[in-house]
């Protein structure tokens, strides 16, 4: 037992109001019409007045709009008319995903006074489901290097990571129950990790990345971030392909995690290896089948293939805009950019089939386990909001397309959240599910919120 | 809303975007010899796409 770990001062207090909501449990009641839309979007547009121009998660806020949503589908809820799962639930959307009539961004002065004539596909699946977009979350500039304003929930001069900064830290303020992000390299995982919430990154392809501006688009992933692993669950299950949705997975299933021998866990601090071991004590405790298992030969190569393919594919994707509007780009990706735009054709082609080697590879060792367990982050949020720290132990798997989940499990001695990583076979979201709940059920995080 | 707190970080030295551009640099000529030099079977590989599915 570590004294940052299931500590009962940390536990949450019993909160009654509207904004402490979850999903499942906002939902509940408003299907129950004990809550309407109307009540719950106030109430979380009054909570950003209060803690928001702190943590500054919020580029946008559609306070008109979703107002006006809230008291339709309000109606809708009293005369027993429920859209799905999301029903009369606010939501947050990352500042890079096209919102109809509401400005699309990407974080970058060049897109200012962008708005779309409709919404991405993916929108528009969660606004089927009955969810109501609040706002538009900060990110860093093209979902790149250059941080947002925004600030860690936790510690307001620790950084929130990023790109998806603002989608984690408003939902760590409870500023809105659910968000989405975006993952390139680590961008819903390290975030999730550092403001001490559950992102998940599915299976390349399983979430549309039409209306989405491109970072690198053969690496991109859309996923959904939420306090809880049913809340991410309930809101992947909405904004996925329907066929991309798999079956659940009983509680009653043994569960057979695997622990890399390699890489993982190598840059890693005291904080983070203590509480990944505790986790792993505990998950043995509980019944489960943890085992060693290899990394392919591939992996390092199939790793740094990614970070090429980014690069190259970030380049091309902003050629023509760098080359006339060079002075308007962060520093940060302007130097990225630079990099990017030398990359060779050959060796551009020699990652992409290093990427499948190394997929394919990976894929035959999670065959072999539910799935793979890692620490999400070497480190919990670095001090300083000049860079968004370090994505290496996510970028695996934004490269090789697994799905990939970060459960908050644990406060470093300085009170900072800290993450564990499951991987899992494509398409194997609902296995990720079921571990991670049972991870969740095992730490017991505190759910309390962070904010001053 | 009200206003947010103002953002206090400084511009970037031309130093501190030196040394960014090295450490990138150094990380693309790290990543590109790992990959030229990649001790993986490259023949018989299915060229189309660039999608890591299965």
């Amino acid at each position: 037992m570590f004294p940052w770990m299931r500590s009962p001062s940390r536990e949450a207090r019993p909160m009654s109001e509207p904004w402490a909501l979850g999903i499942a449990q906002a939902a509940k009641e408003i299907s129950a019409r004990r809550l309407t839309p109307v009540a719950l979007v106030e109430d979380l547009l009054a909570r950003a007045e209060q803690v928001d121009r702190k943590v500054r998660a919020w580029i946008r806020i559609a306070a008109e709009g979703a107002l006006a949503d809230a008291r339709t589908l309000g109606a809708e809820a009293a005369a027993g008319r429920l859209r799905g799962p999301l029903h009369g639930v606010p939501i947050g959307i990352k500042d890079i995903v096209d919102t109809a009539g509401l400005e699309t961004s990407a974080g970058s002065e060049l897109l200012a006074g962008n708005i779309p004539s409709q919404d991405a596909p993916v929108v528009r699946r969660l606004r089927d489901a009955g969810a109501i977009v609040l706002g538009k979350a900060a990110m860093t500039e093209f979902a790149s290097m250059d941080p947002a304003a925004t600030r860690n929930p936790w510690n307001l001069e620790h950084t929130p990571g990023g790109s998806s900064s603002g989608s984690a830290a408003a939902v760590a303020a409870f500023l809105v129950p659910g968000t989405i992000g975006t993952q390139t390299a680590g961008s819903i995982l390290r975030p999730a990790a550092y403001c001490g919430v559950v992102g998940l990154k599915p299976t390349y392809e399983a979430v549309e990345r039409a209306g989405v501006f491109p970072c690198a688009w053969s690496m991109d992933h859309v996923g959904p971030l939420a306090r809880t692993v049913e809340d991410t669950g309930i809101l992947f299950r909405a904004m996925a392909r329907p066929s991309a949705v798999g079956e659940g997975v009983a509680d009653s299933r043994r569960l057979r995690i695997g622990i890399a021998d390699r890489y993982f866990g190598e840059r890693s601090d005291a904080d983070t290896s203590r509480s990944f071991d505790a986790v792993v004590a505990w998950l043995r405790n509980a019944g489960a089948d943890v085992v060693p298992v290899r990394l392919p030969v591939s992996f390092e190569a199939g790793v740094d293939a990614g970070i090429v393919t980014v690069y190259a594919e970030m380049a091309s994707v902003h050629r023509q805009s760098f080359a006339a509007h060079r002075a308007r780009y962060g520093w940060r990706i302007g130097c990225l950019l630079d990099a990017g735009g030398k990359v060779s054709a050959t060796d551009y082609l020699r990652a992409q089939q290093l990427r499948r080697i190394a997929a394919a590879d990976l894929s035959a060792m999670l065959a072999g386990v539910d799935c793979l367990m890692t620490s999400t982050t070497p480190a919990p949020a670095p001090r300083g909001l000049g860079a968004t720290g370090d994505w290496t132990y996510n970028l695996p798997f934004s490269s090789s397309g697994h799905p990939s989940l970060s459960v908050p499990v644990a406060l470093s001695a300085s009170g900072m959240p800290i993450g564990v990583q499951l991987v899992a076979r494509h398409r194997g979201e609902e296995l990720l599910f079921r571990c991670g709940r049972l991870v969740e059920q095992l730490v017991k995080f505190p759910r309390r919120t962070p904010c001053p | 809303m009200a206003p947010p707190e103002d953002d206090h970080r400084p511009p970037p030295t031309e130093q501190e975007i030196a040394e960014y551009r090295e450490i990138l640099a150094a990380l693309m000529a790290r990543c590109l010899a790992s990959i030229r030099n990649a001790d993986v079977p490259m023949d018989a590989l299915p060229l189309q796409g660039s999608t890591p599915d299965e």
